[in-house]
């Protein structure tokens, strides 16, 4: 999923927000220290060593953050650096914001075959019907196609 | 391409609860009620939302509209503008019929008639789980996205819109090629179905209904839309979920040179010795299993085929 709005065009600026975050293509994990060239309005994004993504703002539910994941772990802020640019989360209506089904952050999931094993169980055990449909329900909906 | 599940039940109940449970499990999930084409272009469809629709009104223009917007890079237009319209959909038609040129692009979905037991799920259970799995999926999103690869899936060849979805689910599954395996072997029926039985289908279920109503010999005649409700009721026990129209069974009544007359309270076939004697030619043509022992006495048709030596049915 891409979705870009340019916010200031060519406008360098310091990054002071300490609830930024950065991933820097010449380091691993995320440092504060960022000059911004440019700011974004992203619904996700993928980079060459990371992916950001959108989450629900735990303290308030008509709001979205970003999670950077660098590979490695997982940082959720309103701001999230990467080489030089700013994203930050696109503006949504609230009733979208609210009415969609968002994640707040990520979840440990140990593995693919158990991630499967509890979705499949969620629904088997909820909804009654062929286990052959229930199989094919439990891959559909999640799994990383956008 | 994106999925689009087509969710069918006699029952509201079961239809409406998967519904609330995948908007649990899907990516960006939101419920919507009566929704039109319209209203859907005016949602932030940039997001790839997981559309879970109940029961929409489903005009000859909007299941078009669903079936050709499921490919990546697929835009309408509205107001002057381009919008991107692909994203997966779930959409539960109670007991309607699927479109004819949905099916090809759907998985669909057949809940029981009569389920054993019924799971009400409450708002408290509902939060839990997509705090969950919404959290888990997430993860697993970052964790692997850049390790999907299409065409990295082993054997298998793109032959339908089917097959092509099966391949894009069996990609999604990241580091377990049993289970991504699995996921192709499951669509193949499917696919099997949509490239050419479903016609065999139909003609076995309209003999099979035909038989029954020759062999009841409650009426001497018989009007097309029993023989459609019979034919369909039929398809449903054998896990069909297309329902055929009386349109279309006509149609391939006149296939079989079975002829309907024209009375006052609409078309009939009549029941008749010739309508008999073509009916079970068929039904051993088509391989339609029937109790020949069984049958009333009063069929001379199947009576010529307990008769040994009676040949006047061989085809």
């Amino acid at each position: 999923v891409k979705h870009r709005k340019k916010f200031e065009s060519h406008q360098r600026r310091t990054t002071a927000d300490s609830t930024s975050a950065k991933l820097s293509s010449t380091r691993d994990l995320p440092t504060m220290d960022v000059v911004a060239a440019e700011r974004f309005a992203t619904a996700g994004d993928l980079f060459a060593n990371g992916i950001i993504d959108l989450v629900r703002n735990p303290r308030d539910s008509s709001k979205l953050k970003l999670v950077l994941w660098d590979r490695s772990r997982a940082i959720i802020s309103s701001h999230i650096e990467v080489e030089e640019n700013t994203y930050e989360p696109v503006q949504l209506e609230p009733t979208v914001v609210r009415t969609f089904a968002w994640p707040t952050a990520p979840i440990e999931y140990k593995s693919t075959r158990r991630l499967f094993e509890e979705i499949l169980s969620t629904i088997a055990e909820r909804i009654e019907m062929p286990e052959s449909h229930s199989r094919v329900l439990t891959s559909a909906p999640g799994f990383p196609r956008n | 391409l994106s999925p689009t599940v087509v969710i069918v039940s006699p029952n509201d109940d079961p239809g409406i609860q998967l519904l609330k449970l995948l908007r649990c499990l899907c990516r960006r999930s939101v419920l919507l009620g009566d929704v039109s084409q319209l209203e859907l272009l005016s949602l932030p469809l940039f997001l790839s939302p997981t559309l879970l629709m109940n029961r929409p009104l489903l005009t000859r223009r909007f299941a078009k509209f669903v079936s050709s917007t499921n490919r990546r890079g697929m835009n309408t237009v509205k107001a002057g503008k381009v919008l991107e319209v692909c994203c997966p959909k779930a959409i539960y038609l109670g007991s309607d019929r699927i479109p004819a040129g949905m099916i090809s692009t759907t998985i669909q979905i057949a809940l029981p008639p009569s389920p054993t037991r019924t799971t009400i799920l409450d708002d408290e259970t509902l939060s839990k789980l997509t705090a969950e799995f919404q959290g888990k999926l997430l993860e697993y999103r970052l964790a692997n996205y850049s390790k999907v690869q299409i065409s990295a899936v082993p054997g298998i060849r793109v032959a339908s819109p089917s097959l092509e979805i099966a391949m894009n689910l069996a990609a999604c599954i990241v580091n377990d090629t049993e289970l991504a395996a699995g996921m192709i072997s499951l669509l193949e029926e499917q696919v099997r179905r949509v490239s050419g039985e479903p016609g065999q289908t139909l003609e076995a279920a309209i003999v099979a209904a035909l038989l029954a109503a020759l062999h009841d010999r409650k009426s001497n005649r018989i009007q097309v839309k029993e023989i459609a409700a019979l034919a369909n009721a039929l398809l449903r026990t054998q896990g069909e979920i297309t329902e055929y129209s009386a349109e279309e069974v006509g149609h391939q009544l006149d296939v079989f040179s079975l002829w309907r007359t024209r009375h006052k309270e609409g078309k009939f076939l009549i029941l008749n010795r010739e309508t008999s004697r073509v009916v079970h030619q068929l039904a051993l043509q088509l391989g339609v299993a029937w109790d020949v022992e069984s049958a009333t006495a009063a069929c001379l048709d199947c009576e010529l085929l307990r008769t040994p030596g009676g040949s006047s049915l061989e085809v």
